[in-house]
């Protein structure tokens, strides 16, 4: 058995490369993934899910995307196309992106907006401010509040039964 | 190991592939921090107040005084010239501290031997892997990134032969840490260990003017304390949830000494054993409850393992010097240290406020490990090969620690360019009165929306729960 036991420069050797070998890996590894960003910054592994519009972004809640549009020179008060099987009965309608973000619930899309010069008019305040709360997204309806400067006696237009929100109301 | 004879070069080259090793992380680290962009919640107050009140820097206004970090904030401020220079500025502080504390730090155990740049690259990751010094990292609060290696450059010279500068020197980095952070005050307690414990730069002189300093530090913020300062600073951990300050407030504010201790214990608790954090424990919670991720276990298994290793070696080294040997002298410097790190975070526990105790701990690792591996040398061939497997999965462990502070650091630049995206409405509105912070905040955005910002890795679902990746 004696004759079997590694001599102890050789056990010395073990004891250190258990030690060292993670660490060796881990640099290996890094310097891997650091390159592969540096080669393909797009891929997976580095970039999210390619975004195809303001609208989808602002649908996902893809605050990052829907700024890069922003930023890259859309108008953020321009009306964008939408299309929605609930919210537009799957027909094709132009809404402003505060709209859009109102009625998808998309809250850090919204405060974005509101932050990089999209602005509602007062009617679009209200309307806003009308679509959430007849959606019953009371979250949404407090940032309107708050930021959005509704008027205190609006008067909201009920949803008509079997319709579309963003059709029911007065866009 | 002790005694053995190396040649120069081959020590030289043992050096040489610590620092390779540590390289790619510390390169990679030093990136992410140089493109991330300052936060929209903190770092635009702190501007504003350098602006305001450059003056009163040295005079306590709250609990919290760091009049050193504002000074050097304020100085960047209004001396670089663009915005531009001055974030550039700000963020050399805080990756020049990290590159400084790596340097020394390998520097330091100057590894001679194979097993001692092992156990030394083991070390560097319990370092740069430990939570005391990833929250650290957020820009710009550098406080305790350029306390560490402060504390690491007085200890060094506390364990040289002493040389003319050596004392004015250790007492102007007394100063500065101090000065930056009240966490640089465990440098005292320290000198007071490495003088008791005969260390040779330690002298009575030394010692004596910087117990000196503390107690003139102590009275000064005695002086400015009111009574009208908060029991509670921030929200407490305790048990298994957090509380905030109104809650811990009206439950303990009457009698605060238990939490005080709780807070304290659970800052100490969290660097030996990775639990509790922010003083709750979540991990035994989620265990408990069967939804333990990876990385909890991980975390928890390769702390308490070192924490393990540690107090073997420690005490076994009291033991046979006397509490006279260098590597003795850590280990007590590391028990001082951490308890005067748990003495300081008595209002409230964070992770971060044990950060200038994490360089002791991992000293103690490197010490600890290479022991260990030289006691294993004469086991019995079960035995040999058990310890093998255990450093191993303890290398293993603390190498995706310090993989997950990459991956930390580079989620803090993504919440922070997410503050700038999302958060601007609701600041305009609570700031309309102050045009100076307005200011500050509108000449920023540029810098916090940059699409460049870096993003945590995508890595599959395995890799981040077993990195734990936020």
């Amino acid at each position: 058995m004696t004759s079997l036991m590694p001599q102890p420069a050789r056990r010395r050797r073990l004891l250190a490369s258990a030690m060292t070998v993670p660490a060796f890996l881990a640099a290996l590894g890094m310097c891997a993934v650091e390159s592969w960003r540096l080669v393909r910054p797009q891929s997976p592994l580095f970039a999210a899910p390619f975004v195809y519009s303001l609208a989808d972004a602002i649908e996902r809640n893809d605050v990052e995307h829907a700024h890069a549009f922003l930023r890259a020179g859309q108008d953020p008060n321009r009306p964008i196309a939408v299309r929605h099987a609930v919210l537009t009965g799957g027909q094709s309608v132009l809404v402003s992106p505060l709209v859009w973000a109102v009625a998808t619930g998309s809250r850090d899309t919204l405060l974005m907006l509101l932050g990089f010069g999209a602005r509602f008019d007062q009617t679009g305040a209200d309307t806003a401010l009308c679509l959430a709360d007849a959606l019953g997204d009371n979250e949404i309806a407090g940032l309107l509040t708050l930021y959005g400067s509704p008027s205190p006696g609006r008067e909201c237009h009920a949803l008509q039964p079997g319709r579309a929100p963003l059709l029911s109301l007065p866009l | 190991m002790a005694g053995a004879k190396v040649e120069p070069t081959r020590a030289h080259l043992w050096t040489a592939v610590v620092f390779a090793l540590a390289t790619p992380f510390t390169f990679i680290l030093c990136l992410t921090l140089w493109r991330t962009p300052f936060p929209l919640t903190e770092a635009v107050a702190i501007f504003e107040n350098v602006t305001n009140t450059a003056t009163e820097v040295w005079t306590p206004q709250t609990s919290y005084y760091r009049p050193l970090f504002y000074l050097t904030v304020s100085t960047i401020w209004h001396n670089a010239g663009s915005l531009d220079a001055r974030l550039a500025w700000l963020t050399l502080v805080q990756v020049v501290a990290v590159i400084l504390l790596v340097v020394l730090f390998i520097v330091h155990l100057r590894p001679r031997t194979f097993i001692d740049a092992a156990a030394a690259t083991c070390a560097v990751a319990v370092l740069v892997g430990s939570p005391g010094f990833r929250d650290n990292l957020e820009l710009p609060l550098s406080y305790t990134t350029v306390g560490m290696p402060l504390v690491l450059i007085v200890w060094i010279l506390l364990n040289r032969q002493p040389r003319v500068w050596d004392a004015p020197l250790i007492v102007a980095l007394t100063l500065i840490a101090i000065g930056f952070k009240e966490q640089g005050l465990v440098i005292v307690p320290m000198a007071v260990a490495a003088w008791w414990m005969r260390a040779p730069g330690a002298t009575r002189g030394v010692t004596a003017t910087l117990a000196a300093i503390a107690i003139a530090y102590l009275l000064f913020r005695l002086l400015y304390w009111r009574a009208d300062f908060p029991v509670f600073e921030q929200a407490i951990g305790l048990g298994f949830r957090e509380m905030e300050v109104p809650e811990a407030t009206a439950r303990f504010g009457a009698f605060p000494y238990f939490v005080y201790a709780y807070n304290a214990g659970a800052t100490i608790a969290s660097l030996l054993f990775a639990e509790p954090a922010r003083g709750v424990f979540r991990i035994i919670e989620a265990w408990s409850q069967g939804r333990a991720q990876a990385w909890q276990l991980l975390h928890v298994g390769s702390s308490i393992g070192l924490t393990g290793v540690i107090a073997w070696w420690g005490l076994h080294s009291l033991r046979a010097s006397g509490g006279r040997s260098p590597e003795s002298r850590v280990f007590v410097t590391l028990v001082v240290v951490l308890l005067a790190c748990g003495a300081l975070s008595f209002n409230y526990s964070r992770e971060r406020l044990a950060g200038m105790a994490i360089v002791f701990y991992a000293l103690a690792a490197s010490y600890a490990l290479r022991a260990a591996a030289a006691r294993m040398l004469e086991a019995s061939p079960r035995r040999f090969a058990a310890a093998a497997v255990g450093m191993l999965i303890i290398a293993t462990a603390w190498q995706t620690r310090a993989l997950a502070t990459i991956e930390y650091a580079r989620a803090t630049a993504l919440r922070n360019h997410r503050e700038w995206l999302v958060m601007l409405p609701e600041r305009r509105a609570e700031f309309a009165e102050r045009p100076a912070y307005l200011g500050i905040m509108d000449s920023m955005i540029e810098q916090g929306t940059d699409p460049a910002a870096p993003r945590p890795t995508r890595y599959p679902a395995w890799v981040a729960f077993t990195i734990g990746q936020p």
